[in-house]
C-alpha cells in the first residue's frame, strides 16, 4: 500500500485538540509517539488497519502532558511520558517498581524512547505491557474534554481488544495511582517469544502488602495477554489474603489465576498452552512480590 | 625433518601474504554505514513512472476476463499492463518454464501478478488497482504435498499431471540386506517449515528505455544480473545484447532475489518499453513476503539400521518437498538434498527418494542452505535418536561413522583429493562448548527434582558440496584493469549480495598485483561489461570467482613485472610485488612504486588489463542410478549449542554456540567470522522462531511483527572456530563459508533441548507450545488480535 495522504494537525492546547477531535470524530485519531498508529496505517482494513481516517492529531506539543510527579502519596504520570522515562524514573522505581519493570520490557530501545504510556493505554492492546501493572496498582486515568476532566478506573477505559471507551473529543492526559508503601512489594513477569521486540505471550503483574507478621493484608493480581478485558483476579487474591503464604497457598493462587482465565475466555486453540504457562508465570510473579526469586 | 621452507610450501604461512588472510575492512563499509550506498528504491529518473501489481484473489483459479477500462480512466494512470501486452515469452523459470510474468490462464498462488498499473504517482496506481475487474473461475486447490499427491487431486500444471516437479534418487548397495544385518532399526518422521529470507531491503527495480529499438537498462536489487537479463530479453522478445542489467547495492538476498527479481525486472522493462518512460517498482514488506519464494518445507521419513556397536548399516529415506505453485529451483534444491541426505557418514546401503511437489502455496526456491537445512535437521536429530537407542553418546556415534580421508559417499564418490576434516571440526566444536563435561553434568542435574530450568548440550555436523556440482555449467570470469597511476578496477561476473564478495575479490586482486587494497575499486556488476559468469549462488563466489580474479591479476602482474625488471635491470623472476612496491627479492632497496611501474607500462603501450576465467573441475551425475561425483570438493562443519529450557513455559534460551567450519583457507578471517555470526543467527531463527504460516494459501505472517527473527538480544555468545585445510582447487586453498553456517544450529538446538528435557521434537521451529506440550498448536490457531478489524 502506498502511504496514504492524511491531514496532520498539531494543536497547542487541550481545548484545540478536543475541538478538532469532536468535529472530525471517527475521521481523526490522536498520535503521540506513533509506535502503534503508524504501524496500523500500513495495514489494510481487513487486517486491523485504520480505515476512514483522514486526520492525525499530534498532541506532543501540548504543554504539561509529560513527566512524572508525586504529591501526598499520589503519583501522576503525564500521558506523553515515554516508557524509557518511566522505566528510569526514581519516583516510579520506588513507588511502583512493577510499572518500571513493565515499561522496561516494552519492545526495543527505539520503541521505548518514542512510545508513551498514554498511547499504550489508549491503543488497548490485550498484550500491552503497562496495563496489567496499572490494573494491579488500581490506577485511574484522567480524560480531558471541552467541559473539563473526568477520572475513571483504568479498567473502565477498555471496551474490548483495541477499543477504548473515550468519547470523541476526549484526550487522555494522565494516569494516577497511590505510591506503594514500604510494606508492599510488586512484580511484573512477562513471557515473550524472544528477548526483545516481543509482544507478550503472557504476563502477570502482582502487588502484595504484608503486615509485620508476614500476613498478606492486600493482594492484587492482574494477568496480561490472556483475558478478554484487563482485570484483577479477585478469586486468586482472596486465596492469599490473610495468610502467611507458603508453597501450597501460592500454588493454589496461581492455579486459580489460570483457571479464572479459562472461565473468562472459554477453551480456545491456545488454552492447552496458556493454562499451564500462565499458572507458572503467575506463581513466579507472586513469589517475586513476596520477595522470593524462584526463576 | 620438515624444513620451514617445506612447511611454507605446504601450508602457506600467514606472512607469505600481505593482504589475503588478513582482517581487511570491508571495502563497502563506509558507504553503507553512512547511508550513501544507492539501493534500488533510491533511484530516480526524470519522468519516472511507478508501477504496482494487482495480485491473485484465489490461490487456484481460472482467469476468465480482465477488464481494466475503469482503472485506465483514473487520472495519473498511464498504462495498465496484462499478459496481452507481452511481446515475447509469457513464462520463465530456471528449470521448467512454468511461471507467468503476468498470469494469463490461471492463478496458482496468491502472489501471482494479474495486472500491472503504471502511473505518475503511487496514489493513482493504488486507486486504479481497486478498479481492475478480474473475473475468475475458482478451482479446487491443494495446500500440502500429501494433498497434491493424493489420487484425483487438482492439477496445477498441464505438464505435471501428478503434481510432481521432480523425483531424485540415490541407490547404493542393498538396503534390505543392510537392515537385515542391523541389530537396531529406527524409523522417524521429521518436518520443517516455510522460511522467509527476511532480507532488510524488499525487492526494487527500475527500467529505463534506451534510444535503440527495444533496448532497455534495468537497475535493481538483483542477485543474479545475468539470469535477470535472460528473462527480460525473453519476455521482451529481444536479443540479450539489447538488455543491460546493472546491480544496485543490495540490502541482502540469501538466495531470495533470483526468480522474483527476474520477474520484477521483466515487468518494469515491459512497462518502460510500453510507456517510453522510466518505470520503478518497489515491493512493500507485505508484498515481498506474500510474493517471494521461500525455503521449502520438507516431510522427511528416515529409516536407519545399525549394529549393536553403532556401525551404520543402511538408510532408507523418503522426502516430500513442498515446491508451491512453480518449479523455480526445486529440482536443484532437492538434488542437493538427495546427494547429502545421509549426512557425513559412511553408510554402505542407501536408498533415497526425494520428490518436489507442486501445491497452491507460495512457491519455494533458493534460500541460503539450498536443500541442506531440512535434511540436516532430520539426519542430525536421527543420529541422536539412534545413539539413545544404542545407549551411546551421540558424539561417539558420529565419530564412529563419520567420513574420514578416503571415505565413500552415498553417491559413490571417494573423498580422496581434499582434507576430510569432519572429525577435526566435530572435536573442536565439542571441546569449545565443553560437550563431554556438560553432557554428563546436565544429565545428572536434570535428575534432581524441582528444577524448572534445565540445561542441555547438543551438536550437529554436516558435509557440503562446494559450488554448483552436477547442477550445471560452473565457470566464471573477472577483469582486472590497472590504470596509469597504479589504481585498479576489478569487474566480476559474480555479484555482491552483502556477503563480502567485493572485499574478497579486491583482496585477491591486490595480493596478486602487489598493490594496496585501497587502490582497488570494485565496479558494480553490469551485464554489458563482463561475460556471463553464472549466478551468485551455492557459496561459489570465493572458490570460483576468486580463481578468476586471481587468474586475471596474475596476467597483469606478469606485464608489470616485465616492465619493472627492465627498469631495475633484473629479471622479473627476481622481483616481488607487495605493499604497493615492486622490488628485488632480498634487496628491497632496489624498488619502484606500483604507480611508477604502471605509468612506465602505460607509456610503453603495454596492455595492463586482463581477463580471467575459471572453470570448475569436472563432476558427473548419473540420474538414473543416483550415483556420481556430485561436487568437486566438500566442506565440513559442526555447531554445538548449549541451551536452557524453561520447563514451565517452553521457552528455550540458547546460552552459547560453538561453530567450527573448515573453509580451506580464510581469505579474510573477519568476514569469515561475520558469516559465522550471521549464519548462527539465521540457524537460531530456523530452530526456534521463524515460520511463514500459510492457511489455505493465505500468508498470515506478513511483516516482522509476526514473522519473528532472532534479535541481537537473542543471539548468544558465538565462538567461531575457523579451521583451515587448504583445498587443491580454491584460490589459496579457499573453499566456502556462506551456507554451511546456517544449516547446523537448528538440529544442534533440538538435540540440546532433548538432552535437557528428554523430549524429542521432530518438527521445526521449537516454539513455546511445542517445547511445553510436544505438539504444535498452530493448525488450530485463531486470528491474532492484529488480524481483527
Amino acid at each position: 500500500m502506498s502511504p496514504r495522504k492524511l491531514g496532520y494537525v498539531v494543536p497547542e492546547t487541550l481545548r484545540e485538540a478536543s475541538e478538532f477531535l469532536r468535529e472530525h470524530a471517527e475521521h481523526a485519531r490522536v498520535i503521540a509517539g506513533g509506535t502503534d498508529v503508524l504501524v496500523q496505517l500500513r495495514r489494510r482494513p481487513e487486517r486491523g488497519g485504520a480505515d476512514g481516517l483522514r486526520w492525525l492529531v499530534d498532541i506532543s506539543r501540548i504543554p504539561g502532558l509529560a513527566g512524572v510527579s508525586s504529591a501526598s502519596g499520589t503519583i501522576r504520570i503525564g500521558a506523553l511520558t515515554t516508557h524509557e522515562e518511566i522505566a528510569r524514573n526514581p519516583i516510579i522505581r520506588k513507588g511502583a517498581p512493577l510499572l518500571a519493570e513493565a515499561c522496561a520490557s516494552v519492545g526495543s530501545p527505539q520503541i521505548r524512547a518514542r512510545g508513551t504510556i498514554g498511547g499504550n493505554i489508549m491503543n488497548a492492546s490485550p498484550a500491552a505491557d503497562t496495563i496489567p501493572a496499572l490494573v494491579a496498582l488500581s490506577a485511574r486515568v484522567r480524560l480531558s474534554d471541552l467541559g473539563g476532566t473526568r477520572d475513571i478506573l483504568i479498567t473502565d477505559i477498555f471496551e474490548g481488544p483495541y477499543r477504548n471507551s473515550a468519547q470523541p473529543g476526549e484526550v487522555l492526559v494522565g494516569v494516577y495511582f497511590d505510591a506503594l508503601p514500604p510494606t508492599c512489594r510488586s512484580a511484573f513477569v512477562k513471557l515473550g517469544r524472544r528477548e526483545a521486540l516481543a509482544i507478550a505471550r503472557l504476563s502477570c503483574a502482582v502487588v502484595i502488602e504484608r503486615d509485620g507478621a508476614g500476613r498478606v493484608v492486600r493482594a492484587a493480581i492482574a494477568p496480561g495477554a490472556c483475558l478478554p478485558m484487563p482485570a484483577q483476579v479477585s478469586s486468586a487474591e482472596e486465596i492469599l489474603a490473610g495468610k502467611v503464604p507458603d508453597e501450597a497457598t501460592v500454588d493454589a493462587a496461581a492455579r486459580e489465576v489460570a483457571e479464572e482465565m479459562v472461565r473468562r475466555t472459554g477453551v480456545r486453540w491456545s488454552t492447552d498452552y496458556k493454562k499451564p504457562a500462565l499458572e507458572a508465570i503467575a506463581r513466579r510473579a507472586i513469589w517475586r512480590a513476596l520477595g522470593v526469586n524462584v526463576e | 625433518m620438515e624444513t620451514a621452507r617445506d612447511k611454507a610450501a605446504k601450508d602457506g604461512p600467514q606472512d607469505e601474504f600481505s593482504i589475503v588472510r588478513h582482517r581487511a575492512k570491508r571495502v563497502d563499509a563506509v558507504e553503507k554505514v553512512t547511508g550513501r550506498a544507492k539501493f534500488g528504491a533510491d533511484l530516480y529518473f526524470d519522468g519516472m513512472l511507478h508501477a504496482r501489481m494487482l495480485r491473485a484473489r484465489f490461490p487456484h483459479a481460472r482467469i476468465i476476463r480482465i477488464d481494466a477500462s475503469e482503472a485506465r480512466k483514473v487520472p495519473g494512470v498511464v498504462a495498465v499492463i496484462t499478459h496481452e501486452d507481452i511481446p515475447g515469452a509469457r513464462t520463465f523459470g530456471p528449470v521448467k518454464r512454468d511461471m507467468p510474468v503476468l498470469a494469463f490462464d490461471k492463478t496458482r498462488y496468491l502472489g501471482d501478478g494479474v495486472a500491472m498499473i503504471v502511473a505518475t504517482s503511487l496514489e493513482a496506481a493504488d486507486k486504479a488497482l481497486e478498479l481492475v475487474r478480474v473475473e475468475y473461475d475458482e478451482l479446487p486447490a491443494v495446500f500440502s504435498p500429501e494433498e497434491a499427491l493424493a489420487e484425483g487431486a487438482p492439477v496445477l500444471h498441464d505438464h505435471a499431471p501428478g503434481n510432481i516437479v521432480n523425483h531424485h534418487k540415490v541407490r547404493k548397495g542393498d538396503v534390505d540386506a543392510g537392515f537385515a544385518a542391523s541389530d537396531v532399526v529406527t524409523e522417524r518422521e521429521y518436518r520443517t517449515q516455510f522460511i522467509e529470507h527476511a532480507y532488510i531491503e524488499p525487492e526494487a527495480a527500475v527500467a529505463v528505455p534506451n534510444p535503440g529499438e527495444g533496448s532497455v537498462t534495468v537497475y535493481g536489487s538483483i542477485q543474479n544480473p545475468f539470469t535477470a537479463r535472460r528473462v527480460v530479453a525473453e519476455v521482451l522478445g529481444v536479443s540479450l545484447n539489447k538488455v543491460r542489467v546493472i546491480q544496485c547495492a543490495m540490502g541482502g538476498s540469501f538466495g531470495g532475489k533470483d526468480d522474483i527479481m527476474s520477474c520484477m525486472c521483466a515487468r518494469v522493462a515491459l512497462a518502460a518499453l510500453k510507456t517510453g518512460r522510466p518505470v520503478k517498482m518497489v515491493n512493500t514488506r507485505e508484498e515481498s513476503i506474500v510474493e517471494g519464494y521461500k525455503r521449502h518445507p520438507y516431510v522427511l521419513k528416515y529409516k536407519v539400521g545399525a549394529t549393536r556397536d553403532g556401525k551404520l548399516q543402511a538408510m532408507e529415506i523418503r522426502i516430500l518437498a513442498d515446491g508451491g505453485a512453480y518449479a523455480s529451483m526445486t529440482p536443484f534444491v532437492t538434488w542437493r538434498s538427495v546427494v547429502q541426505a545421509t549426512g557425513p557418514y559412511e553408510v554402505p546401503n542407501v536408498k533415497t527418494d526425494v520428490y518436489g511437489v507442486y501445491t497452491n502455496n507460495t512457491y519455494a526456491g533458493a534460500m541460503r542452505g539450498f536443500g541442506s537445512p531440512q535434511i540436516i535437521f532430520a539426519h542430525e536429530s536421527l543420529m541422536d535418536e539412534l545413539a539413545a537407542e544404542l545407549g551411546m553418546d551421540p558424539l561417539d556415534l558420529r565419530l564412529k561413522n563419520g567420513f574420514r580421508p578416503g571415505s565413500v559417499t552415498a553417491t559413490g564418490q571417494a573423498l580422496d583429493d581434499h582434507a576430510v576434516s569432519l572429525v577435526e571440526v566435530m572435536q573442536k566444536a565439542a571441546d569449545a562448548i565443553g560437550y563431554r563435561e556438560k553432557r554428563k553434568a546436565y544429565s545428572e542435574a536434570a535428575r534432581r527434582a524441582g528444577t524448572k530450568k534445565v540445561r542441555g548440550v547438543g551438536l550437529a555436523a554436516s558435509y557440503r558440496g562446494v559450488s554448483l556440482g552436477g547442477e550445471g555449467v560452473d565457470a566464471t570470469g573477472a577483469i582486472v584493469s590497472v590504470q596509469q597511476d597504479g589504481s585498479v578496477y576489478v569487474y566480476a561476473g559474480l555479484a555482491e549480495n552483502g556477503q563480502g564478495l567485493r572485499t574478497i575479490f579486491s583482496q585477491i586482486a591486490a595480493e596478486e598485483l602487489g598493490c594496496n587494497l585501497e587502490d582497488v575499486v570494485f565496479m558494480d556488476t553490469d551485464t554489458s561489461l563482463i561475460p556471463d559468469g553464472g549466478p551468485t549462488v551455492a557459496s561459489r563466489s570465493t572458490t570460483m570467482g576468486g580463481n578468476a580474479v586471481r587468474d586475471a591479476a596474475r596476467k597483469v602482474r606478469e606485464t608489470l613485472l616485465a616492465v619493472a625488471g627492465e627498469m631495475l635491470g633484473t629479471s622479473c623472476e627476481a622481483l616481488k610485488a607487495s605493499g604497493g612496491r615492486i622490488f628485488v627479492d632480498g634487496d628491497p632497496g632496489r624498488s619502484l612504486s606500483f604507480g611508477e611501474v604502471a605509468r612506465a607500462a602505460y607509456n610503453r603501450g603495454e596492455l595492463m588489463a586482463a581477463f580471467g576465467w575459471y572453470k570448475g573441475p569436472k563432476v558427473w551425475w548419473d540420474e538414473e542410478h543416483g550415483q556420481g561425483r556430485a561436487y568437486f570438493t566438500y566442506v565440513y562443519g559442526c555447531q554445538a549449542a548449549e541451551v536452557e529450557v524453561d520447563t514451565e513455559t517452553g521457552k528455550v534460551r540458547v546460552l552459547k554456540v560453538a561453530a567450527a567450519h573448515d573453509v580451506g583457507r580464510a581469505i579474510n578471517p573477519a568476514t569469515v567470522e561475520g558469516q559465522i555470526y550471521g549464519g548462527v543467527a539465521m540457524g537460531m531463527g530456523y530452530g526456534l522462531l521463524e515460520e511463514v504460516e500459510m492457511a489455505r494459501g493465505v500468508t498470515r505472517t506478513r511483516n516482522f511483527d509476526e514473522y519473528l527473527i532472532a534479535t541481537s538480544m537473542d543471539v548468544p555468545e558465538v565462538i567461531p572456530i575457523v579451521v583451515e585445510n587448504p583445498d587443491p582447487y580454491g584460490p589459496y586453498g579457499a573453499k566456502t563459508i556462506g551456507e554451511p553456517t546456517c544449516e547446523l544450529l537448528a538440529p544442534a538446538i533440538a538435540n540440546a533441548v532433548c538432552h535437557a528435557t528428554g523430549r524429542r521434537i521432530r518438527e521445526l521451529p521449537l516454539d513455546l507450545e511445542k517445547v511445553l506440550l510436544g505438539r504444535s498448536l498452530k493448525a488450530a490457531r485463531g486470528k491474532r488480535g492484529s488480524e481483527q478489524a
